[in-house]
């Protein structure tokens, strides 16, 4: 039945919408107080809320298969390279010096130095951090090594108990060598001030039962952890970003060794300090 | 990518044809890149898979699936509910056959808000930037869409 109190059919328009959790407290609160009271407007949520759930239960999600990732890399990675090969004429790129930005999609798998050979003239990094985000949808992350929720935990708990540094510096030539005789692998340590990412300096943490590098940067307000542990070969190789507890996770693995950036500011920063670590000889000596 | 591929064969209808689309999809996207304005990337590939999957359907002359849809009006969706008692429409285990038939049958516009909603967890403003439609016409859509499964399964419990 079409119901004809108003009061119905009002709360009818917007049930849906509640169940979707798309409407204002106020409008939620007021579709509660109405479905109280009448059991036709709870019927029909009843009937919403079943339709809903069997859908999200029971029809298929087609999840690419394998195969057909591993053809879409190839494709891209063409594509990629052809980018490069032919400078962009488009009218936004153009200011940009050639080379043209180009991010390559192809997964270290495939060369030992392909994997993230970047290139792009200064002025581009926006374009080049712009791809960045776009790549993470694109290009086919591994699994994760389990660590990521070790990784914010390590994050949190150096913020709580105030200690981000063992040794302050912005100097990474004071960081640096530090490390040495602390770890049996030589993190590499790099300041980027001059990009809004000053280096606050670095510490001792522990990770996966081993002591590892961690070096802290500083982003507007915001702390951003990168953790630095030798490479185990476990999980993915590609960039893996993930979301935990309202923190943002980016891991990536590079020359023998794992990252994790561990933070609370938005992801697109994330990219751009990753992009930065990527290619840190952009870093003016 | 999984949701470019999931939106894809649901909009297709088959796996060789959502490959196809996905893939010119990203060939596209690379191209294009520098049209991306910022915000949400997720959207922006999404939005070109579903472009590439009614190119698709067009070149597959399913163009008489593209109903001309009547937006207003829409919203609460009277007519085809309106004799159906909640049980009646109540959607149950022995019926989820017939849901996903009806499913696979509903107009792409409708097929696509659901999968988004119910499948991909999408918002409502993460769904308009997708089909570049308002957030008025996504909620519409998908109460239409919904009603249109509702009545299918209706109609298969009283066969």
């Amino acid at each position: 039945m079409m119901p004809r109190d108003p009061a119905c059919i009002a709360c009818r328009r917007l049930i849906a919408a509640d169940l979707d959790r798309e409407l204002s407290a106020s409008d939620a609160a007021a579709i509660a107080a109405h479905l109280e009271g009448c059991a036709a407007c709870r019927a029909e949520r009843e009937a919403l809320v079943a339709l809903g759930r069997t859908i999200r239960e029971t029809a298929p999600y087609f999840e690419a298969a394998p195969d057909f990732l591993a053809d879409l890399d190839r494709v891209i990675a063409a594509e990629s390279a052809r980018g490069a090969a032919s400078p962009a004429s488009d009218p936004v790129s153009a200011p940009v010096s050639s080379p043209a930005p180009v991010v390559s999609l192809v997964r270290p798998a495939m060369g030992p130095k392909m994997g993230w050979a970047m290139r792009w003239a200064p002025p581009g990094i926006s374009l080049a951090a712009l791809a960045a985000s776009l790549m993470l949808y694109l290009a086919v992350p591994g699994p994760g090594d389990g660590l990521i929720e070790e990784a914010v935990a390590n994050h949190v708990r150096a913020l709580m108990a105030d200690h981000l540094t063992d040794v302050a510096s912005s100097d990474r030539h004071t960081v640096a060598p530090w490390f040495i005789g602390k770890l049996d692998f030589a993190p590499p340590v790099h300041d980027f001030a001059d990009r809004q990412f000053p280096l606050i300096g670095g510490r001792l943490d522990y990770l996966d039962h081993r002591p590892v590098a961690a070096l802290a940067y500083q982003h507007k307000k915001h702390v951003i952890n990168l953790l630095i542990a030798p490479d185990d070969g476990r999980g993915g190789a590609g960039l893996i970003t993930e979301e935990k507890r309202g923190y943002t996770v980016l891991r990536w693995r590079r020359d023998q060794l794992r990252y994790y950036m561990v933070s609370d500011v938005n992801g697109q920063d994330l990219l751009t300090l990753w992009h930065l670590l990527q290619v840190p000889e952009m870093e003016r000596e | 990518m999984h949701a470019a591929y999931n939106l894809a064969r649901w909009l297709t209808g088959t796996d060789a044809a959502a490959r196809d689309v996905v893939q010119d999809s990203c060939v596209r996207a690379f191209r294009f890149l520098h049209r991306f304005s910022g915000g949400d990337a997720r959207a922006w590939l999404l939005a070109i898979v579903r472009n590439q999957s009614y190119t698709w359907l067009k070149a597959a002359k399913a163009e008489q699936a593209l109903i001309d849809i009547d937006e207003p009006g829409l919203v609460h969706e009277p007519a085809l509910i309106d004799d159906l008692t909640p049980e009646r429409a109540l959607i149950t285990r022995q019926n989820v056959a017939a849901l996903h038939k009806a499913l696979a049958a509903l107009p792409p516009q409708f097929r696509e808000v659901i999968v988004l909603k119910e499948l991909e967890g999408a918002s409502y403003k993460e769904i308009a930037a997708v089909i570049d439609a308002p957030i008025g016409t996504v909620m519409s859509r998908l109460a239409r869409a919904r009603a249109l499964l509702r009545a299918a399964v209706a109609e298969d419990l009283g066969s």
